[in-house]
């Protein structure tokens, strides 16, 4: 059965609103846990790529970024608007830029594309917002946001998988071990990881060539499997660091919905442009 | 008649003036077109059986051909030369790397050493080897020297001062984080200069034993210290027969061949080692940050073989941790110290944290960690830039009949 273009854009919403809600209240719950590369920014030497603020300074900026971002959570959830979410897209992007400014991560110049995702989600909804103003052309374009970003997030991680992400390599090894009981080897890991490299940059490809919901439903499930990675590795102490991935799923999910059961009553989503 | 003297003597001053300008000139550019293959930035390295094995290590402005090291035993019993088995350029840089390496040196013996490049000679210094008896000796760790330069060589003078004063200091074990980015040559060809300033008023080289920092990512590391290229840079060494340094990387997987190395390496020196020490750069207990993957894979380890100390770094603050064991306070548990303070801003550290809690210390500024290693205890001694102690603790030695524990 196939669903309607305004309901379907309906869902596409919700579904960015939950995840960007999500990833709000896990980025606020990292920025609480411990000063994060925004405060790196601001109070680092200036030697190494910080303005060389007083700390006194820069935590509290910090720490009502993250009151802000706890603020966000029922704000996106129920009333939200482009200014707010354009602000929101603008933090995220942030933090991926200073990431990749202050470096100290492996292939940290990556972290825009692998963060691509989370500031995407905000943009996506803001040109879904208000919905009366949701045009055909718009929704198109707010797909092809969500592609070339979830493209990109893939393209990015499977990069750093196929060059054996070392923390990746401990995902899987503690994956083994706390939920299959098995001890896999660094050699076993390595090798499943390339694997996962090589499917991971395939699907980044595939997004962007095809509509395919089976497509997007794979990275969905893949993006959740490796943010709860992180509570595997880490236990829940770590959760953050999977909310905080919320668009590695929802963002193909999003996709994936929208696409879904559309392929026969639609010309596979042909209508995007219309 | 008068002026035309005058004139004279302006006209004359006026051209030796310039004569000697335009020689001072030709000098500089002559200095600056040709650099030369005096031997710079030197430094020995400790990476294995430092009572018998040592690394000595330099950098020319140019290539060269020959370079090797004159060395004497302080007695001047023995003489040899030995030549660089590793030259080569520095990654992304304009200068050259050589690596001597010596080996089948005397245990506690001063050896004068002179570098050598095409005939371009340093001054004489001086390193002495590890003791390979049970002498007490004591061991300089910190860490995170990436930035803050002047605070950088404030450190590197108090230490030579420090290794001046007390010749037991045998060593300086860093816990990573030289440069903040480990690609950039000149951010290390900084750091080796000012790393010239250990070096102790009467010439003694403080070999140096290096761990990996997350910003040390490249080639260089590998190039500056000697590792082979992609070497997975832990290893473990004696300082004496009854001190045992691991050195971990917190740059590789954590878990993998690291972890069932580290279990080996524990299970192997615990029973042979009255203090087992761990130095790696990202803390499991951490001051400031989220802890890392040793919290995880390395942590069961270090409690069921009983680790005597954890330095870590990485976090910019002074701390000490409480004995932890399987998450809680123990006092058969294993100490955190450290967290870097060789030049870089000083954070500060969340002191609401349950593991630094009394009798655990946690505190700012630039610092360096004085170990002290006896038969009767290991003194962790916090040194201020300044000279001043903020921290002084001692542990006592762990019972040697003590089993290793099973892992849960």
């Amino acid at each position: 059965m196939a669903l309607g273009q305004s309901s379907r854009v309906t869902v596409l919403r919700k579904c960015l609103q939950i995840t960007l809600s999500v990833q709000c209240l896990g980025a606020a719950w990292r920025l609480f846990t411990a000063p994060s590369v925004m405060l790196e920014l601001g109070a680092g030497h200036p030697d190494a790529g910080g303005w060389g603020w007083s700390e006194a300074v820069a935590r509290p900026l910090e720490l009502g970024l993250a009151w802000l971002l706890l603020a966000s959570v029922p704000w996106v959830l129920l009333w939200p608007r482009w200014p707010g979410l354009l602000a929101l897209a603008w933090v995220f992007l942030s933090f991926a830029c200073a990431q990749a400014w202050l470096g100290g991560h492996f292939l940290s110049h990556w972290e825009p594309a692998a963060h691509a995702v989370r500031f995407a989600a905000p943009l996506a909804l803001a040109l879904l917002i208000p919905q009366a103003l949701a045009s055909p052309r718009r929704v198109t374009q707010t797909i092809w946001l969500l592609r070339v970003a979830v493209a990109a997030t893939f393209l990015a991680h499977g990069w750093e998988a196929w060059n054996l992400h070392p923390v990746f390599v401990d995902y899987l090894i503690a994956a083994g071990d706390r939920l299959l009981g098995i001890a896999v080897s660094q050699a076993t890991a390595e090798q499943l990881l390339r694997l996962i490299g090589l499917i991971d940059l395939g699907v980044a490809i595939l997004i962007l060539t095809t509509r395919s919901s089976a497509v997007a439903f794979y990275m969905a499930f893949w993006g959740f499997i490796t943010a709860g990675s992180r509570i595997v590795h880490d236990d829940w102490p770590g959760a953050y660091a999977a909310l905080i991935r919320a668009a590695n799923g929802g963002l193909p999910l999003a996709l994936a919905l929208y696409w879904w059961k559309t392929c026969d009553s639609e010309a596979n989503d042909g209508h995007e442009s219309k | 008649m008068r002026k035309p003297v005058l004139q004279s003597w302006a006209l004359f001053s006026i051209t030796i003036l310039s004569l000697l300008c335009y020689l001072a000139a030709c000098d500089l550019r002559s200095q600056a077109s040709e650099p030369d293959t005096r031997p710079v930035q030197w430094r020995v390295i400790w990476k294995d059986h430092p009572a018998h094995q040592a690394t000595i290590s330099w950098s020319t402005a140019r290539r060269g051909k020959l370079h090797r090291v004159l060395v004497t035993s302080g007695n001047g019993d023995e003489a040899r030369v030995v030549e660089c088995h590793r030259n080569g350029p520095y990654t992304g840089g304009n200068a050259f790397y050589h690596h001597a390496r010596l080996a089948d040196l005397q245990p506690s013996t001063r050896y004068d050493i002179v570098l050598e490049s095409d005939g371009q000679r340093s001054p004489k210094m001086y390193f002495v080897t590890a003791p390979d008896d049970d002498r007490p000796i004591h061991l300089l760790f910190g860490g995170d020297s990436r930035s803050g330069r002047q605070a950088r060589q404030q450190i590197n003078r108090m230490m030579a001062q420090m290794a001046t004063r007390d010749p037991s200091i045998i060593a300086f074990a860093h816990g990573g984080d030289y440069v903040v980015t480990g690609h950039r040559f000149d951010l290390w060809d900084a750091w080796l200069s000012d790393h010239e300033l250990t070096v102790t008023a009467d010439g003694r080289l403080v070999p140096i034993i290096p761990a990996r920092g997350n910003h040390d990512s490249g080639k260089l590391f590998d190039e500056v210290f000697d590792f082979p290229v992609g070497d997975t840079n832990y290893y473990a060494l004696n300082l004496t027969a009854q001190v045992r340094l691991i050195t971990l990387n917190t740059n590789i997987s954590a878990g993998g061949d690291q972890a069932q190395w580290l279990a080996d390496e524990l299970q192997r020196s615990r029973p042979r080692h009255r203090w087992l020490l761990a130095q790696y750069h990202r803390p499991a207990f951490p001051a400031v940050k989220i802890p890392g993957a040793a919290r995880r894979h390395w942590v069961p380890l270090f409690e069921q073989y009983h680790l005597d100390l954890a330095c870590e770094s990485d976090g910019h603050v002074i701390k000490r941790t409480s004995p932890i064991r399987n998450e809680k306070f123990d006092p058969t548990g294993v100490v955190y110290i450290g967290e870097g303070g060789l030049g870089v801003t000083q954070r500060t550290p969340d002191v609401k944290r349950w593991y630094l809690q009394p009798p655990g210390v946690v505190g700012r500024g630039h610092h360096v960690q004085l170990l002290q290693f006896s038969p009767t205890g290991l003194r962790c001694q916090t040194i201020l830039h300044g000279g001043q102690v903020f921290d002084d603790v001692t542990l006592k030695p762990r019972e040697r009949s003590q089993p290793p524990l099973t892992r849960k």
